[in-house]
């Protein structure tokens, strides 16, 4: 999902979209996985932060929302090096395949990622080419649908056997890598696109902390014009919010 | 000048007593010569800090009365004062003699150097001088009835709540750090309050049998005792200083830089213009009601309060760049630094 969405998406799970906005981001949620699933991340940070129990005048849900609003999500520092370790071993795991398929003439063993959710599937641009009719060697075009954001090779099923023979084998398997190769790769980005949903999702919980540690009460002050019957003073209240406060200049 | 000439009402009678550091009471020996306690008909008595040695004092005007203003000097003479000139931005009020005195006063000067958090400080309320911290010094705050955003200085100290109202707070050296403008509801201040077993002997109200004749009873000081702080506030020290300054000059005026517009934070980012002086310098410079004022003097300007800080920071006389967004169009605009209460009122 692009990025841009993902600030309706907060802010629709901090009740700030209006009007027509919020249809827009419905009518998103209602066609797309991926946003469904970001935006109940963020609604349930939401409910979280609703349910943070703290002194109102330290610690307002509103200034922490107002504050992530302000400063977003922090930039990821890195990757740790044994979240890499997926690319690798997805591409072992891929070489494996091949490797058995050209010395065996055994169907490829289908990498399954039904166990993904589709939705943290990003379509990949993928011309994959398997073969129509195994026993023509003929092949042809397997057009990604995205349609439903998610590639039609990485159904599973959707990969066949080659049926490869001896007189075809080099070309087929050659082709079949191609597919395996492929798959692998989508199934790297899948992997890796987990990660960094993952790794956002705790950047924006970091950032809530961060918030709320670094929250010492200092909100902006407003004195009224109200004499305070205990201290003859002026009184002053707290506030965590500044919206709307009409102020000269 | 003659400082000890005159001792005030305030001090007259509370003689140095036992048990005081020699270091608390040099302090208060400085800071009580440039005090005077102000009685009124129609308010309880509050503190005033001599500014000038021509009998100009500073004041809060929130806890000042507004008739029979006098200050009782310990000679026994009444002296009558009357409010030179007010300070809409601050409330703080300049008093002066209303009749010719011929007593010399020690004029407090505002501090100057930086002043840390948690430092010890002495707060004048009423006629009871007590020992303060300052917990902040950069407070933001929005101070009627201008609407101005100022900084602000927060103090704790504990006193009884009647005396708090326009309490004067000097460090050690006698140096004017705050005014007391207002303070936070007992809710709220009980909230802020420390442990009642972390505060040290110092920041305890000092013994009555040490200050003599305006000390505070010794049962009501334990009714009061530790934990019991209250939160006030003051303008910064750095605001305060631009109020004596002013209340000094021969206008008897702070200039405080304006444009004359008043404004609230815009949905998008940016403070939007809600009204606009009649013959301010925002109106001058043909900013618009609606307008949004996302940048100024080079900063840019996330919403309202951001605005006014950077705003209040000008200089009065110069000019300053305003970029706008009006109906959707970016607009730059240069206007003249006002004062609306200073020397040139716009």
């Amino acid at each position: 999902m692009k990025h841009r969405y993902e600030d309706e998406l907060i802010r629709l799970a901090f009740g700030e979209l209006e009007g027509d906005a919020v249809e827009g981001a419905r009518r998103l949620l209602a066609s797309d996985p991926e946003a469904r699933r970001v935006f109940e991340s963020y609604a349930r940070l939401a409910d979280g932060l609703k349910g943070l129990e703290a002194p109102a005048h330290q610690l307002s849900t509103e200034r922490l929302r107002e504050r992530i609003l302000r400063d977003g999500l922090k930039q990821r520092s890195g990757v740790p090096f044994w979240r890499l370790a997926w690319m690798p071993a997805a591409a072992g795991l891929v070489a494996l395949a091949i490797t058995a398929k050209l010395h065996s003439g055994a169907p490829a063993v289908p990498l399954s990622v039904d166990a993904l959710p589709s939705s943290a599937i990003e379509g990949p641009q993928l011309d994959v080419r398997v073969p129509a009719d195994p026993s023509s060697g003929a092949t042809e075009a397997v057009a990604p649908d995205f349609s439903g954001r998610r590639p039609s090779i990485l159904a599973h099923g959707q990969v066949h056997d080659t049926g490869a023979r001896p007189s075809a084998r080099g070309a087929r398997s050659n082709e079949a890598s191609g597919a395996l190769a492929a798959r692998g790769e989508a199934a790297v980005k899948v992997a890796l696109r987990l990660e960094e949903l993952e790794e956002r999702a705790r950047s924006f919980e970091a950032a809530v902390l961060e918030a709320a540690a670094g929250d010492n009460g200092d909100g902006l002050v407003i004195i009224s014009l109200e004499t305070d019957a205990d201290t003859g003073a002026r009184r002053a209240v707290e506030v965590p919010s500044a919206s709307n406060v009409i102020v000269g200049g | 000048m003659s400082s000890l000439a005159v001792s005030l009402a305030l001090v007259g009678a509370a003689g140095v007593g036992q048990g005081l550091s020699r270091e608390d009471q040099a302090a208060w020996s400085r800071i009580r010569e440039s005090v005077v306690l102000v009685r009124s008909n129609t308010a309880p008595a509050v503190p005033a800090a001599c500014i000038d040695a021509r009998g100009y004092f500073i004041v809060s005007r929130a806890a000042l009365g507004s008739s029979g203003l006098t200050a009782s000097l310990d000679s026994g003479l009444v002296v009558p004062l009357v409010i030179r000139s007010v300070d809409e931005v601050t409330q703080l009020a300049l008093l002066v003699p209303s009749v010719p005195v011929t007593a010399r006063f020690r004029p407090a000067e505002p501090i100057r150097n930086a002043l840390k958090p948690g430092a010890k400080l002495f707060a004048v309320l009423g006629d009871k001088p007590v020992r303060a911290d300052v917990a902040s010094l950069n407070r933001q705050g929005v101070v009627p009835p201008e609407r101005r955003v100022l900084p602000l200085a927060e103090f704790r100290f504990e006193a009884l709540p009647q005396h708090i109202a326009g309490a004067l707070v000097f460090t050690n050296k006698g140096e004017l750090v705050g005014i007391v403008n207002a303070t936070l509801p007992a809710s709220q201040s009980r909230e802020k309050s420390v442990d009642a077993q972390a505060l040290s002997a110092e920041n305890r109200l000092w013994p009555p049998a040490q200050l003599g004749g305006g000390a505070i009873a010794e049962n009501v000081m334990r009714q009061f005792g530790p934990g019991g702080l209250t939160v006030a506030y003051s303008v910064a020290p750095s605001v305060l200083g631009r109020v004596i300054e002013g209340f000094r000059s021969p206008t008897h005026k702070a200039a405080h830089p304006t444009l004359g517009v008043f404004c609230k934070d815009h949905p998008s980012g940016g403070a939007e213009i809600q009204s606009i002086t009649a013959g301010s310098p925002a109106e001058s410079a043909g900013l618009q009601v609606g307008d949004i004022i996302v940048g100024i003097a080079g900063t840019p300007v996330r919403n309202q309060i951001e605005f006014a800080t950077v705003m209040f920071q000008q200089k009065v006389g110069s000019k300053v760049a305003i970029k706008v967004v009006r109906g959707g169009e970016a607009v730059d605009v240069i206007a003249n630094v006002g004062s609306s209460q200073g020397a040139e009122p716009y």
